[in-house]
Protein backbone atom coordinates (compact mmCIF):
# COMPACT_ATOMS: atom_id res chain seq x y z
CA UNK A 1 0.00 0.00 0.00
CA UNK A 2 3.00 2.33 1.28
CA UNK A 3 4.60 2.34 -2.80
CA UNK A 4 1.80 2.54 -4.49
CA UNK A 5 0.64 5.60 -2.51
CA UNK A 6 3.88 6.90 -3.17
CA UNK A 7 3.36 6.04 -6.40
CA UNK A 8 0.21 8.79 -6.64
CA UNK A 9 1.27 11.43 -4.04
CA UNK A 10 4.74 11.54 -5.25
CA UNK A 11 4.08 13.68 -8.31
CA UNK A 12 2.15 15.90 -6.41
CA UNK A 13 4.24 16.98 -3.93
CA UNK A 14 7.87 15.77 -3.27
CA UNK A 15 8.48 15.32 -7.68
CA UNK A 16 6.29 17.75 -8.42
CA UNK A 17 7.14 18.13 -12.29
CA UNK A 18 6.28 21.85 -12.66
CA UNK A 19 7.34 23.20 -9.14
CA UNK A 20 10.27 20.56 -8.39
CA UNK A 21 11.26 19.31 -11.55
CA UNK A 22 10.73 22.40 -13.84
CA UNK A 23 9.48 20.51 -16.41
CA UNK A 24 6.38 21.34 -18.39
CA UNK A 25 6.20 25.16 -17.50
CA UNK A 26 4.70 26.08 -21.10
CA UNK A 27 1.76 24.00 -20.87
CA UNK A 28 1.26 25.37 -17.41
CA UNK A 29 1.98 28.85 -18.33
CA UNK A 30 -1.00 28.93 -20.89
CA UNK A 31 -3.77 28.31 -18.83
CA UNK A 32 -3.29 30.27 -15.39
CA UNK A 33 -6.35 32.31 -16.18
CA UNK A 34 -8.81 30.01 -17.28
CA UNK A 35 -10.39 26.48 -15.92
CA UNK A 36 -11.80 25.54 -19.13
CA UNK A 37 -8.61 26.38 -20.69
CA UNK A 38 -6.70 24.14 -17.83
CA UNK A 39 -8.77 20.90 -18.47
CA UNK A 40 -8.69 21.01 -22.10
CA UNK A 41 -4.82 21.39 -22.09
CA UNK A 42 -4.49 18.99 -19.26
CA UNK A 43 -6.50 16.38 -21.71
CA UNK A 44 -4.09 17.74 -24.31
CA UNK A 45 -0.81 16.93 -22.54
CA UNK A 46 -2.21 13.48 -21.02
CA UNK A 47 -3.52 12.25 -24.24
CA UNK A 48 -0.35 12.88 -26.22
CA UNK A 49 1.99 11.89 -23.49
CA UNK A 50 -0.19 8.54 -23.28
CA UNK A 51 -0.75 7.67 -26.95
CA UNK A 52 2.70 8.95 -27.63
CA UNK A 53 4.15 6.28 -25.20
CA UNK A 54 1.80 3.30 -26.27
CA UNK A 55 2.83 3.70 -30.04
CA UNK A 56 6.43 4.09 -28.82
CA UNK A 57 5.85 0.64 -27.20
CA UNK A 58 4.22 -0.56 -30.00
CA UNK A 59 6.89 -0.39 -32.42
CA UNK A 60 10.31 -0.01 -30.22
CA UNK A 61 11.14 -3.36 -31.42
CA UNK A 62 11.18 -2.09 -34.78
CA UNK A 63 12.81 1.21 -34.67
CA UNK A 64 16.31 1.46 -35.91
CA UNK A 65 18.60 2.42 -33.36
CA UNK A 66 19.98 4.93 -35.42
CA UNK A 67 16.95 7.56 -35.67
CA UNK A 68 14.76 6.59 -31.79
CA UNK A 69 14.78 10.19 -31.22
CA UNK A 70 13.46 11.11 -34.24
CA UNK A 71 10.81 8.74 -34.43
CA UNK A 72 9.86 9.45 -31.00
CA UNK A 73 9.47 13.32 -32.07
CA UNK A 74 7.81 12.28 -35.21
CA UNK A 75 5.17 9.90 -33.65
CA UNK A 76 4.80 13.13 -30.80
CA UNK A 77 4.53 15.94 -33.23
CA UNK A 78 2.10 14.01 -35.43
CA UNK A 79 -0.30 13.73 -32.32
CA UNK A 80 0.54 17.19 -31.16
CA UNK A 81 -0.86 18.19 -35.24
CA UNK A 82 -3.59 15.65 -34.54
CA UNK A 83 -5.33 17.44 -30.95
CA UNK A 84 -4.47 21.06 -33.05
CA UNK A 85 -7.33 20.10 -35.63
CA UNK A 86 -9.58 18.33 -33.63
CA UNK A 87 -9.45 21.48 -30.74
CA UNK A 88 -9.55 24.25 -34.03
CA UNK A 89 -12.59 21.90 -35.23
CA UNK A 90 -14.40 21.27 -32.20
CA UNK A 91 -13.72 24.47 -29.69
CA UNK A 92 -12.13 27.20 -31.99
CA UNK A 93 -12.27 30.04 -29.56
CA UNK A 94 -10.39 27.80 -27.27
CA UNK A 95 -8.09 26.78 -29.78
CA UNK A 96 -6.89 30.44 -30.50
CA UNK A 97 -6.70 30.86 -26.47
CA UNK A 98 -4.31 28.01 -26.30
CA UNK A 99 -2.47 29.40 -29.42
CA UNK A 100 1.05 28.22 -29.90
CA UNK A 101 1.11 26.87 -26.14
CA UNK A 102 -0.67 23.62 -27.92
CA UNK A 103 2.50 23.50 -30.14
CA UNK A 104 4.88 23.42 -27.20
CA UNK A 105 3.91 20.57 -25.82
CA UNK A 106 5.81 18.69 -28.30
CA UNK A 107 9.33 19.57 -26.62
CA UNK A 108 7.61 19.47 -22.94
CA UNK A 109 6.57 15.76 -23.97
CA UNK A 110 9.99 15.01 -25.18
CA UNK A 111 11.30 16.89 -22.50
CA UNK A 112 10.05 14.42 -20.36
CA UNK A 113 10.61 10.94 -22.22
CA UNK A 114 14.34 12.21 -22.48
CA UNK A 115 14.76 12.18 -19.17
CA UNK A 116 13.43 8.93 -18.06
CA UNK A 117 15.15 7.37 -20.47
CA UNK A 118 18.67 8.89 -19.37
CA UNK A 119 17.75 8.60 -15.51
CA UNK B 1 26.30 -9.67 -34.40
CA UNK B 2 24.47 -6.19 -35.84
CA UNK B 3 20.73 -6.35 -35.08
CA UNK B 4 18.44 -6.15 -37.90
CA UNK B 5 17.29 -3.05 -37.18
CA UNK B 6 20.90 -1.59 -37.36
CA UNK B 7 21.28 -2.08 -41.33
CA UNK B 8 21.09 1.17 -43.02
CA UNK B 9 18.77 0.52 -45.24
CA UNK B 10 16.60 -0.96 -43.11
CA UNK B 11 16.61 2.26 -41.71
CA UNK B 12 16.28 4.22 -44.76
CA UNK B 13 13.22 1.85 -45.65
CA UNK B 14 11.69 2.60 -41.67
CA UNK B 15 12.23 6.71 -41.95
CA UNK B 16 10.45 6.43 -45.75
CA UNK B 17 7.56 4.00 -44.09
CA UNK B 18 7.24 6.54 -41.45
CA UNK B 19 6.85 9.42 -43.33
CA UNK B 20 4.26 7.83 -45.84
CA UNK B 21 2.00 6.70 -42.63
CA UNK B 22 2.55 9.95 -40.77
CA UNK B 23 1.95 11.76 -44.23
CA UNK B 24 -1.13 9.50 -45.06
CA UNK B 25 -2.36 9.66 -41.26
CA UNK B 26 -2.50 13.57 -41.03
CA UNK B 27 -3.43 14.10 -44.63
CA UNK B 28 -6.67 12.43 -43.37
CA UNK B 29 -7.03 14.48 -40.54
CA UNK B 30 -7.23 17.47 -41.76
CA UNK B 31 -9.51 17.15 -44.82
CA UNK B 32 -11.78 15.34 -42.81
CA UNK B 33 -11.94 18.24 -39.98
CA UNK B 34 -11.27 20.60 -43.13
CA UNK B 35 -15.35 21.50 -43.53
CA UNK B 36 -15.60 22.29 -39.73
CA UNK B 37 -12.97 24.37 -39.42
CA UNK B 38 -13.79 26.43 -42.45
CA UNK B 39 -17.30 26.80 -41.23
CA UNK B 40 -15.93 28.03 -37.23
CA UNK B 41 -13.87 30.22 -39.57
CA UNK B 42 -16.93 32.13 -41.01
CA UNK B 43 -18.96 31.92 -37.96
CA UNK B 44 -15.75 33.75 -36.50
CA UNK B 45 -16.03 36.66 -39.49
CA UNK B 46 -19.53 37.10 -38.93
CA UNK B 47 -19.23 37.66 -34.68
CA UNK B 48 -16.42 40.02 -35.49
CA UNK B 49 -18.38 41.98 -38.25
CA UNK B 50 -21.65 42.28 -36.14
CA UNK B 51 -19.30 43.01 -32.96
CA UNK B 52 -17.77 45.81 -34.73
CA UNK B 53 -20.95 47.69 -35.48
CA UNK B 54 -22.11 46.66 -31.45
CA UNK B 55 -23.80 43.47 -31.88
CA UNK B 56 -22.40 41.04 -29.21
CA UNK B 57 -23.16 39.74 -25.47
CA UNK B 58 -20.57 42.22 -23.37
CA UNK B 59 -20.54 42.62 -19.85
CA UNK B 60 -19.14 45.29 -17.96
CA UNK B 61 -15.22 44.40 -19.04
CA UNK B 62 -14.49 41.47 -21.73
CA UNK B 63 -15.99 40.54 -24.99
CA UNK B 64 -18.35 38.09 -25.73
CA UNK B 65 -19.84 37.79 -29.33
CA UNK B 66 -23.28 36.35 -30.34
CA UNK B 67 -23.38 33.02 -29.57
CA UNK B 68 -22.67 30.39 -32.75
CA UNK B 69 -25.63 29.04 -33.23
CA UNK B 70 -27.63 32.45 -33.24
CA UNK B 71 -24.86 34.15 -35.11
CA UNK B 72 -25.91 33.64 -39.02
CA UNK B 73 -29.35 34.72 -38.52
CA UNK B 74 -28.26 37.62 -36.48
CA UNK B 75 -25.98 38.04 -39.45
CA UNK B 76 -28.50 38.68 -41.43
CA UNK B 77 -30.80 40.29 -40.14
CA UNK B 78 -28.36 43.01 -39.31
CA UNK B 79 -26.52 43.16 -42.23
CA UNK B 80 -28.75 44.33 -45.00
CA UNK B 81 -25.77 44.56 -47.74
CA UNK B 82 -22.68 43.08 -48.20
CA UNK B 83 -20.95 45.38 -51.14
CA UNK B 84 -17.72 45.36 -52.82
CA UNK B 85 -16.02 48.60 -53.56
CA UNK B 86 -14.30 49.42 -56.57
CA UNK B 87 -13.30 52.99 -56.66
CA UNK B 88 -16.28 55.03 -55.69
CA UNK B 89 -18.69 52.57 -57.34
CA UNK B 90 -19.95 49.28 -55.59
CA UNK B 91 -21.55 46.39 -56.66
CA UNK B 92 -23.77 43.82 -53.93
CA UNK B 93 -22.10 40.12 -53.42
CA UNK B 94 -23.75 38.43 -50.79
CA UNK B 95 -20.54 36.39 -50.25
CA UNK B 96 -18.66 39.10 -49.69
CA UNK B 97 -17.59 38.33 -46.07
CA UNK B 98 -15.82 35.46 -47.27
CA UNK B 99 -13.17 37.78 -49.21
CA UNK B 100 -9.66 37.04 -47.75
CA UNK B 101 -8.32 40.51 -47.02
CA UNK B 102 -4.64 39.25 -47.01
CA UNK B 103 -5.21 37.19 -50.65
CA UNK B 104 -6.44 40.76 -51.93
CA UNK B 105 -3.58 42.66 -50.61
CA UNK B 106 -1.22 39.89 -51.83
CA UNK B 107 -3.06 40.96 -55.50
CA UNK B 108 -2.60 44.68 -55.13
CA UNK B 109 1.08 43.92 -54.32
CA UNK B 110 1.34 42.23 -57.93
CA UNK B 111 -0.35 45.42 -59.42
CA UNK B 112 -3.97 43.71 -60.18
CA UNK B 113 -7.36 44.91 -59.18
CA UNK B 114 -7.89 44.60 -55.32
CA UNK B 115 -11.40 43.61 -53.98
CA UNK B 116 -12.63 46.27 -50.90
CA UNK B 117 -15.50 44.40 -48.99
CA UNK B 118 -17.78 46.80 -46.84
CA UNK B 119 -20.37 45.43 -45.53
CA UNK B 120 -24.01 47.64 -44.47
CA UNK B 121 -25.53 47.27 -41.37
CA UNK B 122 -28.73 48.55 -39.72
CA UNK B 123 -29.33 49.11 -36.46
CA UNK B 124 -32.04 51.09 -34.60
CA UNK B 125 -32.55 53.39 -37.55
CA UNK B 126 -28.73 53.82 -37.86
CA UNK B 127 -26.98 52.98 -40.85
CA UNK B 128 -23.44 51.42 -40.23
CA UNK B 129 -20.49 50.74 -42.43
CA UNK B 130 -18.03 48.18 -41.62
CA UNK B 131 -14.82 47.24 -42.97
CA UNK B 132 -12.27 44.51 -42.64
CA UNK B 133 -8.22 45.74 -42.43
CA UNK B 134 -5.11 44.06 -42.25
CA UNK B 135 -1.67 45.28 -41.24
CA UNK B 136 1.70 43.76 -39.62
CA UNK B 137 1.94 44.31 -35.67
CA UNK B 138 5.27 43.71 -34.30
CA UNK B 139 5.52 39.74 -34.72
CA UNK B 140 2.80 38.81 -37.59
CA UNK B 141 -0.26 40.14 -38.69
CA UNK B 142 -2.59 42.46 -37.34
CA UNK B 143 -6.24 42.44 -38.73
CA UNK B 144 -9.49 44.67 -37.89
CA UNK B 145 -12.88 45.68 -38.54
CA UNK B 146 -13.96 48.86 -38.73
CA UNK B 147 -17.77 50.38 -38.21
CA UNK B 148 -18.34 53.89 -39.71
CA UNK B 149 -20.95 56.35 -40.43
CA UNK B 150 -21.11 57.64 -43.51
CA UNK B 151 -18.93 60.70 -42.24
CA UNK B 152 -16.39 58.13 -41.80
CA UNK B 153 -16.93 58.74 -37.49
CA UNK B 154 -15.79 55.35 -36.18
CA UNK B 155 -18.57 53.65 -34.02
CA UNK B 156 -17.11 50.70 -33.23
CA UNK B 157 -13.97 48.31 -33.72
CA UNK B 158 -12.67 44.89 -33.08
CA UNK B 159 -9.23 44.21 -33.76
CA UNK B 160 -7.03 40.95 -33.66
CA UNK B 161 -3.90 39.60 -33.87
CA UNK B 162 -1.36 36.88 -35.05
CA UNK B 163 0.89 36.35 -32.58
CA UNK B 164 1.42 39.69 -30.73
CA UNK B 165 3.27 39.80 -27.29
CA UNK B 166 0.38 38.54 -24.42
CA UNK B 167 -0.02 41.07 -22.14
CA UNK B 168 1.06 44.11 -24.23
CA UNK B 169 0.23 44.02 -28.24
CA UNK B 170 -2.23 41.14 -27.82
CA UNK B 171 -3.75 43.66 -25.39
CA UNK B 172 -5.52 45.48 -28.78
CA UNK B 173 -8.54 43.28 -28.39
CA UNK B 174 -9.26 44.32 -24.66
CA UNK B 175 -12.27 46.40 -24.40
CA UNK B 176 -10.21 49.51 -22.70
CA UNK B 177 -8.15 49.84 -26.19
CA UNK B 178 -11.69 48.75 -28.54
CA UNK B 179 -13.81 50.96 -26.44
CA UNK B 180 -11.65 54.15 -27.08
CA UNK B 181 -12.70 54.12 -30.83
CA UNK B 182 -15.52 54.60 -30.57
CA UNK B 183 -16.61 58.18 -31.68
CA UNK B 184 -13.33 58.63 -32.97
CA UNK B 185 -13.16 61.07 -36.16
CA UNK B 186 -10.83 59.28 -39.16
CA UNK B 187 -11.09 62.74 -41.04
CA UNK B 188 -9.54 65.91 -40.07
CA UNK B 189 -11.64 69.55 -39.17
CA UNK B 190 -11.45 70.39 -42.79
CA UNK B 191 -13.31 67.03 -44.10
CA UNK B 192 -9.22 65.24 -45.44
CA UNK B 193 -8.92 61.41 -44.48
CA UNK B 194 -5.80 61.01 -41.89
CA UNK B 195 -6.83 58.37 -40.14
CA UNK B 196 -6.34 57.57 -36.16
CA UNK B 197 -2.51 58.10 -34.58
CA UNK B 198 -2.14 55.58 -31.94
CA UNK B 199 0.09 57.84 -29.63
CA UNK B 200 1.72 58.44 -26.12
CA UNK B 201 1.25 62.09 -26.05
CA UNK B 202 -2.21 61.86 -27.05
CA UNK B 203 -2.86 64.49 -23.07
CA UNK B 204 -6.55 63.10 -23.02
CA UNK B 205 -7.18 60.37 -20.71
CA UNK B 206 -10.08 60.18 -20.33
CA UNK B 207 -10.47 60.21 -24.13
CA UNK B 208 -13.07 62.63 -24.54
CA UNK B 209 -11.46 64.61 -27.44
CA UNK B 210 -13.32 62.42 -30.37
CA UNK B 211 -12.10 64.77 -33.20
CA UNK B 212 -8.30 64.43 -32.45
CA UNK B 213 -7.60 61.60 -34.50
CA UNK B 214 -5.75 60.35 -31.78
CA UNK B 215 -6.30 57.23 -29.29
CA UNK B 216 -3.86 56.44 -26.40
CA UNK B 217 -1.10 53.88 -27.12
CA UNK B 218 -0.87 50.24 -25.22
CA UNK B 219 2.49 50.60 -22.70
CA UNK B 220 4.74 48.08 -23.69
CA UNK B 221 3.25 47.60 -27.23
CA UNK B 222 4.47 50.20 -29.38
CA UNK B 223 5.16 48.51 -32.49
CA UNK B 224 1.79 47.13 -32.03
CA UNK B 225 -0.01 50.35 -31.81
CA UNK B 226 1.99 52.03 -34.58
CA UNK B 227 0.89 48.73 -36.82
CA UNK B 228 -2.72 49.56 -35.77
CA UNK B 229 -2.53 52.98 -37.06
CA UNK B 230 -1.02 52.27 -40.43
CA UNK B 231 -3.50 49.36 -41.20
CA UNK B 232 -6.23 52.00 -40.50
CA UNK B 233 -4.39 54.71 -42.20
CA UNK B 234 -3.27 52.99 -45.49
CA UNK B 235 -6.59 50.52 -45.46
CA UNK B 236 -9.78 52.54 -45.03
CA UNK B 237 -8.16 55.25 -47.35
CA UNK B 238 -9.31 53.05 -50.12
CA UNK B 239 -12.73 53.58 -49.18
CA UNK B 240 -12.71 57.44 -48.96
CA UNK B 241 -13.41 57.78 -52.61
CA UNK B 242 -16.85 55.44 -52.18
CA UNK B 243 -17.37 57.74 -48.82
CA UNK B 244 -17.76 60.76 -51.01
CA UNK B 245 -20.49 59.26 -53.34
CA UNK B 246 -22.11 58.71 -50.07
CA UNK B 247 -22.38 62.24 -49.10
CA UNK B 248 -24.22 63.23 -52.30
Amino acid sequence: MGKDSKLILDPLTDNNPITIQVLGICSALAITAELKAAIVMTISVVFVLGMGNVVVSLIRNIIPSKIRIIVQLTVVAALVIIVDQVLKAYSYQLSKQLGAFIGLIIPTVLLWGVLKHSL
Amino acid sequence: MEKKTDKNLYTILFAIGMVIVVGSLLAFVASSLKPKITENKRIEKQQNILYAMGIHENDESSVAFVSDDKVAEEFNKYITKQLVINGSSAVEDTEAYLIDIKKEQAKAKDGKERRLPLFVGEKDGKTYYIAPIRGKGLWDAVWAYIAMDENMIVQGAYFDHQGETAGLGANIKERFFMDDFIGEHLKDQSGNFVGIDISKSNGDPLNSDKTDNEVDAIAGATITGDGVAAMIRKDLKLYVPYFKTLKN
